[in-house]
């Protein structure tokens, strides 16, 4: 967990990493604190995809990659749930998880992202792409800010990821 | 007499502003009963003649989440206090059990019992509280309904009114339809049987009609103000309450007798429920014949003498099947469950389930099987035990109703089973056997039978529990046993009308050329009365003997169709390979890979190669056939991706064994195709599954994998004078190398087509980077390669 200095976009890392783009610009507008989070599935999973593929299972291989990047989404969710446990008790609120790629937030910044959630720790490294491998990976920034009356109105909606703030519009699992 | 429940308690809770943030609303209870007994009051006023108490979420399990499952007993009989204050002798109490909010094994990580035991602590808690009802209310998954109702029937002497929830599909989340819930939750004893929140009124009006078709007992329904609409952030649920009323007539003609509000009711639509139905009488239904019905958690079957005849598949035992009984043994399912598969493929519509297997815990392999059978079909499934501790446990785990196999008029199994089925509310099968043995003739037979029926009555089971067995005895053995069971059969008829079961092949034990006896004597019964054999449902001369005897007996009107059957008879892998003559080799081939069979696809073919049919005509009318009616199918959206691939693998296994028995083949090929997801990207799924796809159609893939330079892709085409090049990014941010490939394909004066795809795609984007076809998906791309190649 981080200080965020919500008007100069900045968080207090050492050296400070200072975010692009307008749309964590505007995610994180009332943010005091944010949380950089990485979690990754590992390699070994990618290589039986990848396996199976090359056996001839093809509809097992596609199963099992659905299935992997079910469970990524599903244990980031669950860290984001366990957060939020904890930081509510602190008198925080939390945005929903927002990644690289997100709106035009650049995944250039993939580098600092991995630097400073220590996602190298857990074997996550980049491509000269900024491509996370292992592919079943993930980097996030959840903003935190705190309890005020003009906030509460819009909690539940805030929570969860939305269809409305993605520009993707012919997505399949849009809502 | 129409009863008229209350409305929404918590939005009431709210508004008066005394639930603070974090804080468990059943805990107003204990902290401000007077709060709950005011709320209370405003139903009482507004009409309400059964209040629920503030007990939703207050069982054990749902309060750990406060860490207040110690105060459950506490909380519910508070709760009922502070009903009985508002009530006075205006309305009835009914203490209510909301969902634990977990799964049930194997759905999710909550064991059977332990929601049992959670339940169980709640009831009884409102029981001594005082309650004049239980309502089990918002369910979601029939097995938690069925811990909580077993518990409110273990605990407490009151009724149980159990309320499911329903989806805009008509089914609960879990998958159970209301007819199936109506059956299986009368069976179990409840007493009140209906449906709350999800949807609105209107939506709810043909689940109530649904349910009440399928019981006699009253049924219940609780819609929300109308289906919810998120406003600003907010769920608002729109309906007013003289809207809401409105609908009250309309749920009452359609069943329900006791009726109340849900999410976003208040007092004023209780009101105009209580003065829309002022009027309206309780609308009298004249009972239906009970007939014998039977359910898993998401499908009812019915068993009657005026419809078709039901099978119930026999081969889940393991008597004398000495294979099948060591993997049981070794803890191994994996036969058990393929059996279980073919088995529904090949035609049962029930599963006969046994465990009888010497030297391991019956107990726990029979709850093992029927979990773990339950989850991967929807047949109805039949325990086959002579012991009553299986029995039950196999009862216990099963979500749904099932057969008991089977009680005899031996004392001991009266005594035991009969209770066993009354409290799961299963159905039995009754089979004419005394303490002095098998009866001598049909009238004894009868007198078994009386004997098992009258004890099950008395036990309070009722027509449309009983199934009834033939009892087929040895003709070698005894000259009439035939005759015998054919009169047996018809006496049923006559005396009782339930429908009739047996299993056959004992008929022609110790003669040669068995199949014939049997089939003969199946077509004997089925004219005599028979309604649901016990048998092998792969064995093709019964199946045979049942097709006929249903177009002669008029249960296949006129044989309409038996005239489609003998073609599509849909038999198992292994008797598809064996026996089907019927069906000309390519299209037995063709249906081997529409339907993703990868394990027949290569005798078929060897078998059409030995009949010197070409190899050609095998890639085209076979394979290629069933790609484009595949194509077509998933372009239609009826079916999804991992079916297109496991076609895909079937093709392969196709393409393998011509390859192995016709070196020709592998010389044909009708292009060139390279592949590659392009530098700077190594998301690969996709074009890999175009890969496939098109290597498994008669394309020469070259793939050159992921992250691949410009320049690698360039000397590829040219190197190998391709037809056609596919390239593919997933990203935005990496699908700028595609104009560039592009680019540098053009300039080398390289004239492959190319074909682009990828997430981040578009037909725009295509066209500005100078691409010749934009595929969004594999099935496009292998349609348009297939074009290319053509001209």
């Amino acid at each position: 967990m981080y200080d965020y200095d919500n008007k100069a976009q900045t968080i207090e890392t050492e050296p400070k990493f200072s975010l692009q783009g307008s749309s964590i610009e505007k995610h994180l507008k009332e943010c005091e604190k944010v949380i950089l989070l990485a979690a990754t599935l590992g390699i070994e999973v990618e290589e039986k995809i990848t396996s199976l593929f090359e056996e001839g299972k093809y509809g097992l291989s596609i199963i099992l990659d659905a299935a992997a990047t079910a469970a990524i989404e599903q244990s980031a969710d669950l860290m984001e749930k366990a957060i939020g446990d904890q930081v509510n008790r602190m008198g925080y609120k939390m945005k929903w998880r927002f990644s690289p790629g997100y709106g035009d937030w650049p995944i250039q910044q993939q580098p600092e992202m991995i630097k400073h959630s220590h996602g190298d720790a857990i074997g996550i490294h980049l491509t000269e792409s900024m491509m996370l491998e292992p592919r079943k990976s993930i980097t996030a920034v959840i903003g935190l800010y705190k309890l005020k009356d003009s906030c509460q109105k819009n909690n539940n909606a805030e929570m969860t990821h939305n269809c409305e703030s993605c520009n993707r519009l012919d997505c399949p699992a849009r809502r | 007499m129409i009863h008229i429940f209350d409305g929404a308690m918590g939005t009431i809770f709210q508004q008066m502003d005394i639930l603070p943030q974090g804080y468990c609303p059943e805990m107003l209870n204990i902290d401000n009963p007077s709060a709950v007994t005011d709320v209370h009051k405003k139903y009482v006023d507004a009409g309400s003649n059964i209040i629920e108490t503030n007990t939703f979420g207050a069982s054990p399990i749902k309060l750990s989440h406060y860490n207040l499952s110690h105060m459950a007993r506490e909380i519910n009989i508070a709760a009922v206090k502070a009903a009985k204050k508002a009530a006075t002798n205006k309305a009835k109490i009914a203490g209510s059990m909301g969902p634990t909010g977990k799964f049930i094994k194997p759905l999710g990580e909550l064991d059977f019992e332990d929601a049992f035991e959670n339940y169980k602590i709640q009831a009884k808690a409102l029981a001594d509280g005082g309650a004049d009802y239980i309502i089990i209310e918002t369910s979601i998954d029939l097995q938690e309904m069925r811990a909580a109702l077993l518990a409110a029937k273990e605990v407490t002497n009151l009724p149980v009114i159990c309320q499911l929830s329903f989806s805009e599909d008509g089914r609960t989340v879990t998958g159970t339809d209301p007819q199936t819930a109506a059956i299986t939750l009368d069976a179990m004893g409840a007493d009140i049987i209906g449906v709350n929140c999800s949807l609105g009124p209107k939506q709810l009006v043909p689940i109530v009609k649904a349910i009440s078709e399928n019981t006699e007992k009253p049924v219940s329904v609780q819609p929300n103000a109308g289906m919810p609409q998120l406003i600003n952030g907010r769920t608002i649920f729109p309906m007013t309450p003289s809207d809401f009323g409105d609908w009250a007539p309309k749920l009452v003609q359609a069943g329900a007798t006791y009726i109340g509000g849900c999410c976003g009711t208040t007092p004023a639509h209780i009101s105009a429920i209580k003065k829309a139905l002022l009027n309206v009488k309780e609308p009298s239904f004249k009972p239906l014949r009970r007939r014998l019905m039977l359910s898993s958690r998401s499908k009812t079957v019915v068993i009657d003498k005026e419809l078709p005849t039901v099978l119930i598949g026999e081969r889940i035992n393991p008597t004398g099947r000495k294979k099948l009984a060591a993997e049981i043994k070794n803890g191994s399912f994996m036969s058990v469950k393929k059996e279980a598969m073919n088995q529904v493929k090949a035609g049962a519509a029930l599963l006969d389930i046994n465990m009888g297997v010497g030297g391991i815990d019956q107990i726990q392999a029979m709850k093992r099987a029927i979990t773990e059978i339950s989850q991967l079909t929807d047949a109805p499934l039949v325990i086959d035990t002579s012991d009553a501790k299986v029995l039950e446990a196999g009862l216990r785990a099963y979500p749904g109703r099932a057969l008991i196999n089977s009680v005899s008029a031996e004392r001991e199994r009266l005594d035991t089973f009969i209770p066993l089925a009354k409290k799961y509310g299963a159905a039995i099968l009754c089979l004419p056997l005394t303490d002095e043995g098998i009866p001598k003739n049909p009238s004894e037979r009868i007198d078994a039978m009386d004997i098992i029926i009258k004890t099950a009555k008395n036990a309070g089971l009722r027509d449309g529990d009983f199934l009834l067995d033939g009892l087929v005895m040895t003709v070698a053995a005894d000259k009439n046993a035939c005759n015998q069971t054919i009169e047996t059969l018809h006496k049923y008829r006559e005396k009782y009308g339930y429908p009739a079961t047996m299993g056959l092949s004992n008929i022609s034990f110790g003669l040669p050329n068995r199949p014939l006896i049997n089939s003969t004597f199946f077509a004997m019964c089925l004219c005599a009365g028979l309604d649901a054999p016990i048998m092998n449902p792969y064995d093709e001369t019964m199946q045979n003997a049942l097709m006929a005897s249903m177009a002669l007996l008029g249960k296949d009107p006129n044989g309409r169709n038996y005239s489609k059957i003998e073609v599509n008879l849909a038999a198992p892998k292994a008797a598809a390979v064996a026996t089907h003559t019927e069906m000309n080799p390519l299209e037995e081939i063709k249906q081997a890979v529409i339907d993703g069979d990868t394990d027949s696809v290569s005798v078929l073919v060897k078998k059409a190669l030995e009949k010197n049919i070409e190899a050609n005509d095998i890639t085209e009318k076979s394979l290629t056939s069933a790609m484009n009616d595949i194509g077509v199918d998933f372009g239609a959206g009826r079916i999804f991706l991992p079916q297109v691939l496991l076609s895909a693998e079937a093709m392969r296994k196709a393409f393998t064994t011509l390859k192995e028995n016709y070196p020709a083949a592998a010389d044909s090929n009708k292009g060139t195709v390279i592949l590659a997801t392009v530098k700077g990207d190594v998301h690969d799924l996709g074009k890999n599954i175009v890969g496939a796809l098109l290597e498994n159609n008669g394309f020469r893939l070259i793939d050159l994998g992921k992250d691949v330079p410009a320049e690698e892709i360039v000397a590829s085409a040219i190197k190998n004078d391709a037809d056609i090049v596919g390239l593919c990014a997933l990203m935005t941010t990496t699908m700028t190398e595609i104009d560039n490939v592009i680019r540098q394909l053009k300039e080398s004066g390289n004239t492959s087509k190319i074909i682009v795809g990828g997430a981040a795609l578009t037909q725009d984007y295509a066209d500005e980077a100078g691409a010749d076809f934009y595929a969004q998906d594999a099935v496009i791309a292998l349609n348009i390669a297939n074009k290319i190649v053509g001209k």
